[in-house]
């Protein structure tokens, strides 16, 4: 597969919950299957601008959590939702949202052709890439950033933690976002429309 | 042990405003260093008479943890440093972000 090297060491892993895990096991969801057959390179060459799959695997979780299928691919900058709420006006120029688009429609092209059918299309599931930021770029930013875990909360029958949210930070500028490229994710409501 | 008592149970999954989020976050620190964590305060429990029935109500500041799979949850409990898959080849870096169906966590692929 041609990645650039810098997506070869940080990626990105999903990791379901048990619950959504049986309903991928059970075929109920089809996540697994769509995000495979995007990402098959006997097909063509596979979409920039559809999330790609690099590796799955389980993830025994305890017996009550059940087990985690996890989704690894590329490392990714953020999504368009919270991109539009950082701008002006919560509004794209111009240029930024036909490059939007473009990518989109791309990316919707690609998945028709290959009968897939996402059914969730929304801003939350567009996400962009690390643009021009390199390995050692995000290792700085995990550095300045340390990491944090929310305060100890009452669950049903155990205190748990869970760890703070920390994206990536957004794009600089409207130039910066204009060097990204946006790409089609979440397949978890995706429907087989062959 | 109030929970053996429970004959119906609810969750509320609430996503807090950024500006009470900020007010529940402390950095990571050693365990002396940590302030004073305060008994949880995200459980509420209410009677309905009528009924008879007991209902706990849970709101999470993030996803529900500790919730099992056959509530509908079961949502992984990943710790930072954690290598999983096979070979133990990815190091969970930090949280991402989390949605309906999973937690996104940044990883570094060992190979």
């Amino acid at each position: 597969m041609n990645v650039p090297d810098r997506e070869k060491r940080y990626v990105s892993v999903k990791a379901l919950k048990g619950y959504a895990t049986e309903l991928v096991q059970r075929g109920v969801m089809w996540e697994l299957a769509a995000l495979q057959r995007l990402s098959s390179t006997w097909t063509g060459p596979p979409s920039d601008h559809c999330l790609r799959l690099i590796a799955h695997f389980i993830h025994p979780g305890g017996a009550q959590d059940g087990n985690h299928l996890c989704l690894v691919t590329q490392l990714l900058a953020g999504d368009v939702r919270t991109l539009q709420v950082s701008m002006k006006n919560n509004a794209f120029p111009l240029p930024l949202a036909k490059r939007i688009l473009l990518h989109i429609l791309r990316g919707i092209e690609y998945m028709h052709r290959y009968g897939v059918t996402h059914t969730d299309l929304k801003h939350d599931n567009i996400l962009f890439d690390l643009g021009r930021l390199t390995t050692a770029d995000v290792s700085a930013i995990v550095e300045a950033d340390p990491l944090r875990l929310n305060p100890p909360e009452a669950s049903w029958d155990s205190t748990v933690q869970s760890a703070v949210s920390q994206p990536l930070p957004l794009p600089s500028s409207v130039e910066d976002a204009m060097t990204r490229t946006y790409l089609i994710a979440d397949f978890g409501s995706g429907k087989n429309d062959l | 042990m109030i929970f053996r008592h429970l004959i119906g149970s609810r969750f509320r999954v609430q996503r807090l405003s950024t500006y009470e989020k900020k007010r529940y976050q402390y950095p990571l620190m050693s365990s002396s260093a940590r302030p004073q964590a305060a008994e949880p305060s995200n459980k509420r429990l209410s009677v309905d008479a009528k009924r008879g029935v007991t209902y706990v109500d849970l709101s999470f500041i993030e996803e529900p943890l500790g919730l099992s799979r056959e509530q509908g949850y079961g949502f992984p409990r990943l710790e930072f440093g954690d290598t999983i898959g096979p070979e133990r080849r990815y190091r969970i870096i930090r949280k991402l972000g989390w949605g309906m169906n999973a937690s996104i966590w940044m990883a570094f692929d060992e190979r």
